[in-house]
């Protein structure tokens, strides 16, 4: 043990040696933080030089990009196919140089794809199928980055190569949220004959921010074909049910109400609401009496939901049915739905309400009157 | 003499595009970021068109249209609204509150050149009478 310690020691000069031990070890101490922290303040600071540099360089490039290429490219928007090829010889060249100009011009070609049309998105891609950078964004697939993934499914998605479709539906169950929506999107955007038939194979939810961004997907996509989306009211996804009902509103699939009739059994209180909502959306005169039949049976959205599509249909044939909810509820959500739904309903007569209203009979005849003044109020409604 | 127009956009690469793509059609074209640095142009200069985009930094294209009809230098200036806003509520409220014209974006660079041209030639006739 001894022979080790000497050993030991003899790594320091002998003036050293003569110190305590305890003021040797805090000299060690001291040595070694300053060491420590000088490296790595050396590292931020080397940090701050590259990532600047890099900056630099990217600003460098993009502007080149910007100033030299894109703009006068876009100007001359009758360009031939030999200006075309003189451009894009002259773009590949630099962007051999470095790769990091693909994603600088990608980044640009988008841009100006997504704000403009007409010559110039014709001109655009033409440059983007010249400069074949469909093949740089096939190559972020096979990364593992999920997020680079995504950014070049949107890429795909602005862009619509031609590109394997097959390998977008891989993605589509993926348990990360951001590119399972992009996938979805981007499927539907390179599927335009068959787009939903992913549909089916679908075995996660579709939260409601799913279901915007798939819906503007949806409505942005030219020559889309529109399935009838009554077909997928059965399968056992409830939040694609949801979706499937929206899209049918959206629509106007008229054929689709014997369908939704149907759902009204759902055992779901929330897709059974959902469909009642859009029977109105529908303007579903014959499912009226259906609705009515189930009413005092169902939960309280469905119940709201109920009154508000018929009053949506205003069919005037079932002014009693309001009138009496009206009257006899004691829940202000119905009182307020219903007032709402007599408002814009076919032979209501408010002043005989009113005097129905009479406060011995109803306790709360007071609150009733101040809500149907409110409802039938042009400018509140407004 | 050269037409002077006025670009009010917040995206740098759009406004610097059509900047220099109408400077083609050999006018004189001013721009702005903002609707602080709009409104400071507005106020300052006379023009023959505004392009106005409606979502911006600062001050909205809604409220930079009214303030153009209110009182400045350019309360009879043509005003054609550029904007990815396109529902028919939008459209209604920005020309009922002054805009000429509503060009929705994905823009169609010819659509936008003879639009201006047709608001422009108004512009110039009514000079000249």
């Amino acid at each position: 043990m001894f022979a080790q310690g000497q050993h030991t020691l003899h790594l320091f000069p002998n003036w050293f040696n003569n110190f305590p031990v305890f003021i040797q070890a805090a000299v060690v101490i001291i040595t070694l933080s300053m060491v420590l922290f000088i490296a790595g303040i050396s590292s931020l600071f080397l940090n701050r030089i590259l990532s600047t540099y890099t900056e630099l360089r990217r600003k460098s490039i993009n502007d080149l990009v910007r100033g030299n290429l894109m703009v006068d490219l876009l100007r001359s928007e009758h360009l031939s196919s030999a200006g075309l090829n003189r451009w894009a010889n002259k773009i590949l060249s630099l962007s051999r140089k470095n790769s990091a100009y693909n994603q600088i011009l990608l980044d640009q070609i988008i841009f100006y794809h997504h704000n403009f049309t007409g010559d110039t998105t014709l001109l655009l891609k033409r440059l983007f199928e010249k400069l074949k950078l469909a093949k740089y964004i096939e190559h972020k697939l096979e990364r593992h980055d999920w997020a680079l993934k995504a950014k070049g499914l949107r890429e795909i998605r602005e862009m619509a190569p031609v590109f394997k479709k097959d390998r977008v539906k891989l993605l589509i169950n993926h348990k990360n949220d951001d590119l399972r929506i992009e996938a979805q999107a981007t499927y539907i955007r390179l599927n335009p004959t068959n787009p939903f038939d992913f549909f089916e194979h679908m075995e996660r939810d579709l939260p409601v921010w799913h279901q915007i961004l798939l819906f503007e997907a949806i409505t942005n996509t030219p020559n889309l074909s529109i399935p009838r989306f009554s077909q997928f009211l059965w399968i056992k996804n409830h939040s694609l049910v949801s979706f499937s009902l929206k899209l049918i509103a959206y629509y106007q699939q008229l054929d689709a109400v014997l369908a939704i009739l149907y759902l009204l059994d759902h055992p779901s209180s929330n897709i059974r609401a959902e469909a009642v909502a859009v029977l109105g959306r529908l303007d579903a005169e014959v499912a009226e009496t259906q609705l009515i039949a189930r009413f005092s049976r169902e939960h309280l959205i469905v119940q709201l939901n109920i009154i508000r599509t018929i009053g949506l249909i205003r069919s005037g044939k079932q002014l009693n049915f309001l009138k009496s909810q009206f009257l006899q509820s004691n829940h202000f959500d119905i009182i307020k739905a219903t007032a709402e739904a007599l408002a814009h309903y076919p032979l209501f007569d408010k002043t005989a309400l009113l005097h129905e209203l009479n406060p011995q009979a109803y306790p709360n005849a007071y609150q009733k009157q101040r809500i149907i003044d409110h409802c039938v109020n042009v400018i509140a409604r407004n | 003499m050269r037409q002077k127009i006025l670009i009010i956009e917040d995206e740098f690469l759009m406004l610097s595009f059509l900047q220099q793509r109408l400077q083609k059609e050999d006018l004189e074209v001013s721009i702005a970021s903002d609707g602080d640095q709009a409104m400071e142009l507005i106020n300052k200069n006379k023009y023959d068109c505004i392009l106005i985009d409606l979502m911006l930094p600062f001050i909205s294209g809604f409220e930079l249209i009214l303030h153009i009809r209110a009182k400045t230098l350019n309360q009879t200036t043509p005003i054609m609204v550029l904007s990815a806003l396109d529902n028919e509520k939008t459209i209604v409220e920005a020309i009922s509150i002054g805009a000429n014209d509503f060009l929705k974006k994905p823009i169609a660079l010819n659509v936008l050149v003879i639009k201006l041209k047709v608001l422009l030639r108004g512009q110039l006739i009514s000079r000249t009478a």
